[in-house]
């Protein structure tokens, strides 16, 4: 906390600025509607629903900016969203007056996969390290789909560091100043982009998971 | 003066035979920097004793029947020798033969296709394999959290008693990196403590001019992949490297073995299709199997004579580390026995 309140602090002008304190939330819709675990949501494309079973992803380095000028930011560097996991969908956060766009990092960033086993959101008893291969999962999409020419399994383990495959991708949102921030993964766009002809497992660094990460970072809106 | 001297010289060779006794780091003067990161686990004598109970404790799998000794055993310099591919949890038959461990602080990337590239998280392959241990790592620290033996030596070790992933993993970590191998033979020639004899000095020549730019000496591996010619096994279709990189540059290239202590690591290769180091060397006096990824220099076969190969397998044997073997403080700790006061 000490060192970012710190970067944050000697970024701002010398005369005191008051801070003010907000709350970035994240879940996951379709067609507008919140997503649950384990419910049937239609996708809108024929009889195509879709089912979640885990929603799981990292978000790091989320900050507030106006202009390039990044104006605030959360206590911590690395979170995990879970969607089964309500306390990890809220994130408090500091600013001090405006913002106009919000960024963040959907994954990992390499130099810390290239390192040794961390704690906290990067501990791998969260599920979220290969265990056969060094790396973080950047993102766990799993469930069921029935619109595909059979009903089938999803299995997307996306993650992988490597040139030219990097998953962990930069987003950007213009975002307006307010204490209340929803961030949201838009999965009718994702699975209109992620069609049935692509394959449904992919848990292997590589061409497809970079793919499916731009494809996800691609369906995050901000709510306001 | 004198008599001082001879109390430092006392002290001296007390901690050296104390040193031996307890598992610590050390350099060899002739050995290259390590690739280790000691700044982001530091090993201190907690961390290390309790990362070697929790290698031999069966604790780590689902059934409690296998710990990581059960397939790295401390006689056969950490590797297993019954088996041509490991056998984990229910009997389970892996798909290759367990690799020997020392030197591990020099080595860049683990496993035989290099799929690990630290050796902290290694660990994870193991447990959470399902014809290995098959736990989850979750469900292990929750399994150790319940244990007040357990909770007392992480707090040992790391001022927590709250068990995490990070601190299991840096435990085993910080065991691992003290099995250090430098005291063969060799490693008292490079000293100059001891020599060669004639037959040792003439195979190490052949050594020199064969097999070194890939068993590169002192620690007799140049930490690189290379495909030395094996032809692939129908059955287990390893295509090595390959499967981590995709690169088809990769295929049939495994890792290239550390050479010391072969008298202890028996079967050979990945797989273990060799059960003698005479067979090992016939290998490299034959035709390879081709293929594109086959390295340039086993194109041809090494015209080695039958008294070749004797000096060769002469100058391999002076890589046995007996002390690195039979040293205690590297094997079953007594905190595991079921009369120990502590557990
Ligand atoms: C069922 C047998 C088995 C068990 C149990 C097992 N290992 Fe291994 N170990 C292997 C095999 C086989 C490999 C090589 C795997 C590969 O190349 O894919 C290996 C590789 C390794 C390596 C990499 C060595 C190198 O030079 O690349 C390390 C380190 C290691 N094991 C440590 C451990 C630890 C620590 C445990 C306990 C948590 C453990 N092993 C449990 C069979 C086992
Ligand atoms: C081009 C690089 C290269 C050269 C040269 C080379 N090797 Fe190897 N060696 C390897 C590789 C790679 C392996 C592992 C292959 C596998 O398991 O698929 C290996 C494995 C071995 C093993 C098995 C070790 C173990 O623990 O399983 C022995 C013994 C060995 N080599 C001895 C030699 C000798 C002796 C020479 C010289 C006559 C030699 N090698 C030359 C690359 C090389």
């Amino acid at each position: 906390m000490i060192p970012y309140l710190f970067t944050l602090l000697s970024l701002l002008p010398a005369k005191p600025e008051k801070l003010s304190y907000g709350t970035i939330t994240f879940n996951a819709t379709m067609q507008g509607e919140p997503m649950q675990l384990h419910t049937m949501y239609a996708t809108g494309h024929g009889n195509d629903s879709v089912s979640l079973s885990t929603c799981k992803f990292y978000i790091v380095d989320i900050v507030l900016l106006d202009g390039s000028k990044v104006v605030g930011e959360p206590e911590l560097k690395y979170i995990l969203i879970d969607l089964s996991d309500s306390s990890s969908l809220n994130i408090p956060f500091v600013y001090k007056g405006h913002f106009n766009g919000i960024r963040f990092t959907l994954g990992v960033d390499s130099a810390t996969n290239m390192s040794g086993p961390k704690a906290g959101a990067l501990d791998p008893v969260n599920g979220m390290y290969w265990t056969w291969q060094s790396g973080y999962i950047n993102a766990k999409i799993e469930g069921i789909r029935t619109g595909c020419d059979t009903a089938r399994e999803f299995l997307y383990h996306i993650g992988g560091y490597h040139a030219p495959d990097q998953t962990a991708l930069v987003t950007y949102r213009i975002c307006k100043t307010s204490e209340k921030i929803n961030v949201t993964l838009d999965m009718e766009r994702f699975f209109s982009t992620v069609t049935c002809d692509m394959d449904a497992t992919v848990q292997i660094p590589g061409a497809k998971a970079h793919a499916l990460a731009a494809y996800m970072s691609a369906s995050f809106v901000i709510n306001q | 003066m004198r008599s001082r001297l001879v109390v430092i010289g006392c002290c001296l060779l007390l901690s050296a035979s104390v040193a031996m006794q307890t598992n610590t780091f050390r350099q060899a003067s002739y050995f290259p920097p390590t690739s280790y990161n000691f700044d982001e686990n530091p090993l201190t004598d907690a961390k290390v004793a309790l990362g070697r109970i929790l290698f031999y404790d069966p604790i780590l799998s689902a059934d409690s029947t296998i710990s990581c000794a059960s397939c790295h055993s401390s006689y056969n310099a950490f590797s297993h020798t019954d088996h041509k591919l490991s056998h984990g949890i229910r009997g389970e038959i892996g798909t290759r033969n367990a690799p020997a461990l020392f030197n591990l602080a020099w080595k860049e990337s683990f496993m035989w296709d290099g799929a690990i590239h630290q050796l902290d998280v290694q660990a994870l392959a193991p447990i959470n394999n399902v014809i290995e241990m098959d736990m989850s790592t979750a469900d292990l620290v929750s399994r150790l959290q319940k244990s007040a033996f357990y909770r007392k030596l992480f707090f040992q070790a790391f001022n927590d008693s709250v068990i995490t992933g990070q601190h299991l993993l840096q435990a085993l970590g910080a065991f691992q990196v003290t099995l250090i191998s430098d005291h063969s033979k060799y490693d008292s020639v490079q000293l100059g403590t001891a020599q060669f004899t004639e037959q040792e000095a003439a195979g190490y020549q052949l050594f020199k001019q064969y097999c070194n730019s890939c068993h590169t000496e002192p620690l007799f591996t140049n930490e690189g992949f290379a495909n030395n010619g094996l032809a692939p096994d129908p059955q287990l279709h390893d295509a090595g490297r390959y499967r981590i990189t995709g690169n088809p540059s990769d295929s049939l290239k495994f890792a290239i073995p550390s050479l010391r202590n072969l008298s202890y690591t028996y079967p050979y290769m990945h797989d273990g299709r060799f059960a003698q180091l005479r067979q090992v060397l016939d290998h490299y006096t034959s035709e390879k199997y081709f293929s594109a990824t086959l390295d340039p220099s086993l194109n041809h076969a090494f015209p080695l004579s039958s008294n070749d190969k004797v000096d060769m397998i002469a100058f391999l044997l002076t890589l046995d580390d007996k002390q690195f073997v039979f040293n205690k403080a590297y094997q079953f700790p007594p905190e595991l026995l079921p009369n120990s006061k502590t557990r």
